[in-house]
């Protein structure tokens, strides 16, 4: 997907948004919708706004936009050097890139996931010493003894120092209502 | 402080042995884990209040551990949701705010996915009279000046709390109008508001109050309960000030706010367990070591038996049909 | 008075109140540095431990605590991207690009010193206005904190990130965001889909952990390598350059430490708001506010010397009208009480050297903090230089432990995750996260004063309160300012080139 494409997406989706919190505002009384109904209206000009305003420049100059140009802001050349990188690179970076967004993605919802079934800290612990093995960093018996030692002391000073009791997981309950 | 606690379980587990006869005639927990879920944040009242007595239980029904939990969410529903559905077997016990619990759904609140007089009351465990009071420099004196008023009373409010609730009712008992403000920030911020007298007056306990009254920010005005209060003899209370025909639906909004906070089991608790229960919690909390540790810290409690807690919120159920539209169209007013 | 100053400083000089405020610092800090866990908890946890000490030494550690809580949670936010505490957020906002730049220790110094000259300049400042505190406080209101919350509102611009299109955009979410939830003003539940769990909203921390910590531990998996590069940045900063910057910027100490004690004092403003407004005046003040946002070490200072100063004035209102404030101060009450003492206006007579010992205890706490941040700043700034195949998991650990640990949900750790996908993808596509957070932050406050204006005064409620007014008037000439000076600039520097 070109920049431009992906931009396009981003803004329909928000789009998306602002209208699904228009039509909700509608059921609640008038005092109640008193300021979301007119936030979620400015939201949706602004974005409509966006959406044209990026149709129509160039793909290099695809983050200035109309206030920057009325205001004449400056200090945006970061912005636009990153966007106008991002076409000239290789599609084979391209993938590399959109690769590790989904791995990076998965492993926040993998770590999740573990935590929900088996608990905060085996979850945790697991997690750590998969990744350490995983991204071959570290040998096993420096992996066991890094994630060990990190969920130890988190076990000290939430649990222990803090009070907190901290979730069992799915499982658990599970296994207890057998 | 683990080693304090480790001592202190270990210095409880003595006395159970020694000189609690109470501990040896019930045995139900003996030994066994109760969980005890706080129906309310870490770091608020409920948990204080928690783990205060939490000691005392163990103490008296001899269980092995009584592990306390947080279990918060939904001004309280989260939690009476979660004790609706739990196991019956008598383990898991909670402390609930039991305003949210009646009002929530009288209300026609949504989320409450539960009917508050089917839970087991094991007892009341505090209870602190609330007072209405109006700021110093007020016009108001007696109720015949709000009578006077020419306009609706100014309430400021954080949102539909059991104190809204309660003025909604006592109201519609005297057949003035009031105007709800909601959208203030707590407690000090109302405060503020009847001092500098953009509201009328507001509801908080005694103890909030206190240094208020001292210097003269602000005077009580109606005591919101039964019976006057030996802090403020003169103040009269809610019932002496209302017709007598209208004391039914008072009385259930002002007993539903005495229930304050209560020791409650899911439906149906299994029935051994509720009389151990109910027996071995009131006399810890009457144990004398917890009455002066409840002195100290300015905690107080007030115990009421189980029973006598579950009459009470069945006559508040009586008493929904009359409430339920006051309550309802009170919340109607600010949408 | 002078007695009571006095006084009140010799009640501080047992070995018991010295060790507990110590003790209290220690742990202040660390709380402050785990993610989502802020100064009222602390201070709520702690309580159980005071009953039977000395009067001073129960508050020495209570305050202690909470004031550690500042610098703890700044630490954070400087060197992850992961503000403590809701109050510390603004110091992502250039803390964190500092860390970037290889000024990690400066960033630390500045921050330290900050907390530590506002805590101190708001003590002093607190004593002198003793006198003062009752007649503001009646005089501010629901219309004023209105405007108090659109100032806030107006740092906005700054966070273009490249468009401040897209920023305006990304605040509009982040205030639709924060009215999901039960509506306390109307009791009606908007936008929960009947879902229980969103009956309460969404938790400021646990999108905060979200948006900034998770979604910076995927960006640097991503990227790989570490948050510093140290081979391309080298870390050559050091504290002094940060208490330097601090002494230099002193009028900014000045005017952030006043705003500081103010905000304290107006019960329902908060210590967030705070930092916000101390951020928005910093940039309204400034002379290169472009500069904002990508390391301007004033950005560091400002909120810190608020946040800290906000302490002492959040006091004022359990002294002036024995109410607590906010959050913290109702635990320290509670701890009065155990104490027996009575809060309310004899504080300020009878029981005057026990708020000076309060005073005081501000004071000396800041500076166990500046000691010990200055201290250990050097070896913690090295932390981003730590590989990503360390950090990111480990980080990530914290986090979810974290946002388990603030409300005790499970379901807040999903919306952690959540919240750290959405800050992903606004960080790709230049959606200002910065700007989410402070819509989410200053809705509620807009919302809720707004109501309360118009029940209480009517639709023309700011001809009826003429100091609303005059802020307002104030918001619109601060907000034009940096504008107007900029084509000030440019058209001097176009009659410059004109003649040459």
């Amino acid at each position: 997907m070109s920049r431009r494409a992906q931009e396009n997406l981003v803004a329909l989706v928000v789009l998306g948004v602002f209208i699904v919190a228009i039509v909700m505002a509608f059921d609640y009384g008038q005092r109640a919708r008193m300021v979301p109904l007119p936030i979620a209206l400015i939201g949706v000009v602004l974005t409509l706004w966006q959406l044209v305003w990026q149709n129509i420049r160039p793909a290099d100059e695809l983050n200035i936009d109309l206030l920057e140009v009325l205001t004449r802001r400056e200090g945006e050349a970061v912005a636009r050097n990153v966007s106008s990188n991002f076409d000239e690179q290789s599609a084979h970076q391209k993938r590399q890139a959109a690769g590790r967004e989904s791995v990076a993605c998965g492993m926040v919802l993998l770590l999740l996931g573990l935590v929900w079934v088996i608990g905060l800290l085996p979850g945790v612990f697991l997690f750590m010493l998969g990744y350490f093995l995983l991204s071959d960093h570290y040998s096993l018996p420096r992996a066991l003894s890094y994630s060990l030692g990190l969920v130890v002391a988190l076990y000290l000073l939430f649990v222990q120092g803090l009070g907190i009791a901290l979730y069992h997981g799915w499982l658990e309950e599970w296994i207890r209502n057998l | 402080m683990k080693k304090l606690g480790a001592g202190l379980a270990l210095l409880a587990g003595l006395a159970a042995f020694g000189t609690v006869p109470a501990a040896a005639q019930n045995d139900f927990y003996k030994d066994k884990v109760i969980n005890f879920v706080v129906h309310g944040s870490p770091a608020g009242g409920h948990t204080r209040h928690a783990r205060m007595i939490a000691p005392y239980i163990q103490k008296h029904t001899g269980a092995r551990e009584v592990r306390i939990t947080n279990l918060q969410g939904g001004g309280g529903l989260k939690g009476a949701n979660s004790l609706w559905r739990e196991k019956t077997d008598g383990y898991t016990i909670a402390l609930s705010s039991i305003p949210t619990l009646i009002l929530a759904p009288l209300a026609g609140s949504a989320g409450a996915q539960f009917d508050a007089t089917k839970f087991t009351y094991i007892a009341r465990v505090t209870s602190e009279p609330r007072v209405l009071t109006v700021g110093g420099k007020s016009p108001l004196r007696t109720i015949d000046d709000v009578r006077k008023l020419g306009r609706a009373f100014v309430f400021p409010s954080q949102g539909t709390d059991e104190d809204f609730y309660t003025m909604a009712v006592l109201f519609d008992a005297l057949g003035l109008p009031i105007k709800m403000v909601t959208g203030y920030e707590g407690n000090a911020d109302t405060a503020l508001a009847v001092i500098k007298g953009d509201g009328d007056g507001h509801i908080t306990s005694w103890s909030q109050t206190v240094g208020a009254i001292a210097s003269g920010d602000k005077r009580p005005f109606l005591i919101v309960g039964s019976e006057r209060i030996p802090e403020a003899p003169d103040v009269p209370t809610v019932f002496e000030v209302t017709p007598r025909e209208k004391h039914a639906s008072l009385r259930a909004i002002i007993n539903t706010v005495d229930l304050h906070r209560c020791l409650i089991g899911p439906p149906n608790m299994d029935a051994k367990a509720v009389a151990a229960l109910r027996t071995l919690v009131m006399a810890a909390m009457n144990d004398p070591d917890l009455k002066a540790e409840s002195l100290k810290s300015k905690m107080p409690l007030t115990p009421l038996d189980g029973a006598k807690v579950t009459e009470m919120v069945n006559e508040v159920a009586k008493a929904s049909g009359s409430l339920s539209p006051i309550l309802k169209a009170a919340v109607k007013t600010i949408q | 008075m002078i007695d009571a100053i006095v006084a009140g400083l010799a009640a501080l000089m047992t070995p018991q109140a010295m060790v507990f405020m110590f003790i209290g610092v220690i742990y202040g800090l660390v709380i402050g540095i785990l993610p989502g866990l802020g100064g009222v908890v602390a201070m709520a946890l702690l309580l159980p431990f005071t009953h039977g000490f000395e009067v001073a030494a129960t508050l020495a550690l209570l305050l202690g605590a909470h004031i550690a809580t500042i610098w703890g949670s700044s630490v954070t936010g400087i060197l992850f991207n992961v503000p403590g505490a809701a109050k510390s957020l603004t110091s992502c906002f250039d803390g964190y690009p500092m860390t970037k730049q290889g000024q990690a220790t400066r960033a630390l110094g500045a921050s330290a010193t900050g907390a530590l000259l506002g805590g101190i300049l708001g003590a002093i400042f607190l004593a002198v206005s003793i006198p003062l505190v009752r007649p503001i406080m009646l005089a501010l209101g629901p219309s004023e904190y209105l405007m108090m919350a659109l100032w806030g509102l107006t740092i906005i611009a700054t966070f273009s990130e490249g468009s401040l299109m897209k920023g305006l955009i990304a605040s509009v979410l982040g205030i639709l965001i924060a009215f999901i939830g039960m509506d306390p003003v109307t009791a009606t539940p908007r936008y929960t889909f009947d879902i229980l769990y969103l009956m309460e909203g969404i938790s400021f921390p646990v999108a905060m952990i979200g948006l900034f910590a998770v979604a910076e531990m995927m960006k640097l998996y991503v990227k790989g390598g570490s948050i510093v590069d140290r081979q391309m940045t080298e870390e050559r900063s050091t504290v002094w350059q940060g208490v330097r910057d601090a002494f230099v910027h002193r009028w900014l100490i000045v005017r952030s430490s006043l705003l500081g004690v103010w905000i304290g004092v107006l019960p329902g403003v908060g210590a967030t708001v705070g930092g916000l407004a101390a951020y928005a005046q910093a940039v309204q003040t400034s002379k290169t506010p472009e500069r904002f946002g990508k390391g301007a070490v004033e950005g560091v200072i400002a909120p810190d010397a608020t946040v800290g100063a906000n302490e002492g004035g959040g006091l004022m209102p359990t002294l002036a009208f024995g109410i607590p404030g906010g959050e913290g101060m109702a635990i320290l009450l509670v701890a009065f009480i155990g104490l027996g003492v009575v809060p309310g206006p004899d504080m300020l007579t009878k029981n005057l050297d026990l708020v000076f010992s309060m005073v005081w205890i501000i004071v000396i706490a800041n500076i166990f903090v500046t000691i010990i941040g200055l201290g250990v700043a050097p070896y913690l700034a090295r932390l981003p230089a730590l590989h990503a195949n360390l950090m990111v998991p480990a980080v990530l650990a914290v986090c979810f432990v974290g946002a388990y640990a603030t409300r005790g949900q499970i379901e807040d750790v999903a919306m952690a995750v959540a919240f750290g996908i959405l800050g992903y993808l606004m960080d790709k596509y230049h959606y200002s996260r910065a700007n989410l957070v402070i819509g989410m932050v200053l809705a509620i406050m807009i919302e809720r004063n707004l109501h309360l204006s118009l029940t209480l005064y009517g639709s023309d409620f700011l001809l009826e309160r003429p100091v609303a007014a005059a802020m307002l008037a104030f918001i619109i000439v601060t907000t034009a300012l940096p504008f107007v000076r900029r084509w000030w600039k440019r058209r001097k520097l176009a009659a410059a080139g004109g003649r040459a």
